[in-house]
């Protein structure tokens, strides 16, 4: 092979690696949401109602206690687990019981969830039960939204303000 | 995966190989290369990235910002440098990969070699990351998709409690800490675990490739400055994590496992790089493999040289202080460490012992391989030649990775296939041509650059060419001596270089009755075609 046909034959083989990286770098271009879609997600981290009252230690307890350990009250630790349920337009599309974290289930419960919705006008509920000790859902929330098209509403709970926060 | 299979799966690889073997020469071929090229490319990624960071500014606003400014206000050098950084660490995944998948094809991971491969599997990690972790850093949209996808997929580790992904939830959960993170994990931490994890990749290699031929970095360097030129690097609009980003342009050579993990779940993403990693890890034992012995030292040959020590590709020979009968210290003498030995034959090759000019009968040498004798090597040249009749009369040296030296067999033409050409003695090929048993050497193997136990044919050309010992005597006609590596697609160029040998000795009266007349006719003549040597 002549020095020119190798020189060119380089070209042609550099030209083609680069080719393949120019083109993979970028393309092809990949759709992660469709134009007339919107997202919405559940996320929170709250803290559920403990399961058991606090009781008063009698005499014949508290002397069996280590002296470092002798506080009057005793108090479980373990908290309720969340009931959550999202409905969209009166249809439900998504509910599950949350488990409190930690060995102890004394921890936070956490969510986050996203959900795909088409653009446009929406009713939404949302609904929490954070105490196993009564009936019912503690927290509802319905509301109307308008989703733009690729808009992110995000539902969050604030345990400040005890109530749903809707973020846009 | 059994051998005929192998050869089949790399035969289009093997055809691309090929290709570039032409254009760039053998011995400059990128494919033989591919380790150094990378190496060479985080070179470029290093330096391109050194000249991003002076203007990166760490923070959620002004990241953004400052590539922005450095891509379109000096994109003559800013803009370059960032198009380098970005294609330099393409090119580096696509030449590992070419480097991984060619391994695997030539059967190049197993035995002594698993170290090399186990240690390179983290390598594919910390690459991975890094260039996860350089798309964080520009904030844009595409960034805030790497975000949410990197902390949903470490959300589904089942020790995190609290999800990462709320931390992008809104543009005020938002924190600059995040960048100091990633940068730090950009600039410093994977790039350090990433120079330490190749030097224990090359660790057990002799003298490895570390750097690829000057032309081929400068062609390298040129083609990505080209590529920045024609098609920069640039962003996409700024994150703002109130939207969800819709249509991105994804860099698929680091990028393809977060719509995977769209399409799925990030358990299954977790599930499939579990699984290929562990799978690829364990490649050098699946299945076990049936070991060829390791050469043997035969002590009582041994003269301590070294030159087996020199030569050996893999580091398995040491040499020791040889204690004699009466406790005294009084040569070195060579030790084969079995667990790193590949049984090449290349320390037979470089044994001064191993010549049948010594008298010493039975033929013996200082180290040989137990499967591939010198004494078989012997038996089988005499063997061979013995049939071949007709003048001029060549003996063929070839290996069992090159072109199947069966297939070059014809009228006087004796073919030995060796495990590797390095195991070949230069005073065989001397032995060869004395007394008319030969009227030629024609010596073939792997391309050049590309032996299957990486140095084998260089060994041979320095030795024949006397620049290495032990040295093909200055005194054999050179002529009568071919050395062609070759691609196994070439055994019909072979066969017609072979063709064309057997005519320059015919025509140069070699073949006729008088050797040693013939030797001083022929000392200092060259054929055309072929490296003489």
């Amino acid at each position: 092979m002549s020095n020119g046909m190798k020189f060119a034959g380089q070209v042609v083989a550099y030209a083609v690696f680069m080719a393949l990286i120019g083109y993979l770098s970028t393309s092809p271009a990949y759709t992660h949401l469709a134009d007339d879609k919107a997202m919405i997600k559940l996320s929170f981290a709250h803290y559920g109602k403990t399961v058991g009252e606090c009781r008063e230690r009698t005499p014949e307890e508290l002397a069996r206690l280590p002296p470092n350990m002798r506080t009057p009250m005793d108090c479980p630790r373990e908290r309720s687990p969340i009931t959550i349920e999202l409905d969209l337009n009166g249809e439900p599309v998504f509910a599950t019981v949350l488990r409190p974290s930690g060995l102890s289930r004394d921890g936070m419960a956490y969510i986050y969830e996203g959900f795909e919705v088409p653009a446009g006008r929406h009713e939404l509920e949302v609904r929490m039960r954070d105490d196993v000790t009564t009936e019912g859902f503690d927290h509802v929330k319905t509301v109307q939204v308008e989703l733009e098209p690729a808009h992110l509403l995000v539902i969050d709970f604030r345990a400040e303000r005890n109530a749903f926060m809707l973020s846009r | 995966m059994s051998n005929p299979l192998r050869n089949l799966a790399y035969r289009p690889l093997r055809r691309v190989e090929d290709w570039y073997g032409y254009a760039f020469g053998q011995d400059q071929n990128p494919f033989t290369y591919l380790g150094a090229i990378t190496i060479y490319l985080f070179w470029i990624i290093l330096v391109s990235g050194l000249y991003l960071f002076i203007f990166f500014e760490m923070n959620v606003t002004g990241a953004y910002h400052s590539v922005e400014w450095l891509t379109h206000e000096q994109w003559y050098l800013g803009g370059v440098m960032r198009s380098l950084h970005r294609y330099a660490s393409d090119a580096a995944v696509v030449a590992i990969l070419l480097h991984v998948a060619r391994e695997f094809l030539r059967n190049r991971y197993r035995g002594p070699r698993w170290y090399s491969w186990f240690t390179g599997v983290p390598l594919l990690w910390m690459l991975t990351l890094l260039g996860i972790t350089g798309y964080w850093l520009v904030w844009d949209e595409l960034a805030q998709y790497i975000a949410i996808g990197s902390a949903e997929l470490l959300d589904a580790i089942p020790i995190f409690t609290d999800p990462m992904a709320r931390n992008f939830l809104t543009n005020e959960a938002l924190s600059d800490r995040f960048f100091t993170l990633m940068a730090f994990l950009h600039l410093l931490g994977i790039p350090i675990f990433l120079i330490l994890g190749i030097w224990f990749h090359v660790l057990r290699v002799v003298n490895p490739k570390i750097n690829p031929p000057r032309s081929v970095m400068a062609g390298t360097l040129i083609a990505l400055l080209a590529l920045s030129l024609v098609k920069p690097a640039v962003s996409h609009e700024f994150a703002d994590l109130g939207m969800v980003p819709t249509r991105l342009n994804l860099d698929w050579f680091y990028l393809a496992i977060y719509p995977v993990m769209d399409l799925t779940s990030p358990q299954f993403v977790w599930g499939l790089l579990a699984v290929g990693t562990v799978l690829l890890a364990a490649l050098p034992w699946l299945p076990p493999e049936k070991k060829q012995p390791a050469a043997e030292v035969h002590l009582s040959q041994c003269s301590g040289c070294t030159f087996c020590a020199l030569d050996c590709p893999y580091g398995a020979i040491t040499l020791v202080d040889h204690i004699s009968e009466d406790k005294k210290r009084s040569h070195k003498e060579a030790v084969v460490d079995p667990s790193m030995c590949v049984s090449c034959g290349i320390c037979t090759g470089s044994c001064p012992q191993a010549t049948p000019f010594r008298k010493h009968d039975p033929l013996a040498t200082a180290i040989d391989l137990p499967q591939f004798s010198l004494r078989h090597l012997y038996a089988t040249v005499e063997d061979n030649l013995s049939k071949a009749e007709e003048r001029p009369r060549i003996v063929v040296y070839g290996c069992d990775h090159g072109v199947a030296v069966e297939t070059l067999d014809m009228p006087g033409v004796a073919t030995v296939s060796l495990p590797c050409t390095g195991l070949l003695p230069p005073s065989t090929i001397e032995y060869n041509l004395r007394e008319e048993r030969a009227d030629g050497v024609f010596i073939t193997g792997c391309c050049s650059g590309d032996c299957q136990y990486r140095t084998g044919n260089t060994l041979v050309e320095e030795r024949i060419e006397g620049k290495r010992e032990p040295r093909l005597r200055a005194r054999v006609d050179r002529s009568r001596i071919r050395v062609r590596w070759a691609s196994v697609n070439e055994a019909r160029t072979l066969r017609s270089e072979i063709q064309a040998f057997a005519n320059d000795l015919k025509a140069s009266s070699v073949g006729g009755p008088s050797d040693d007349a013939q030797s001083k006719q022929a000392t200092g003549r060259q054929a055309a075609g072929g490296d003489h040597v």
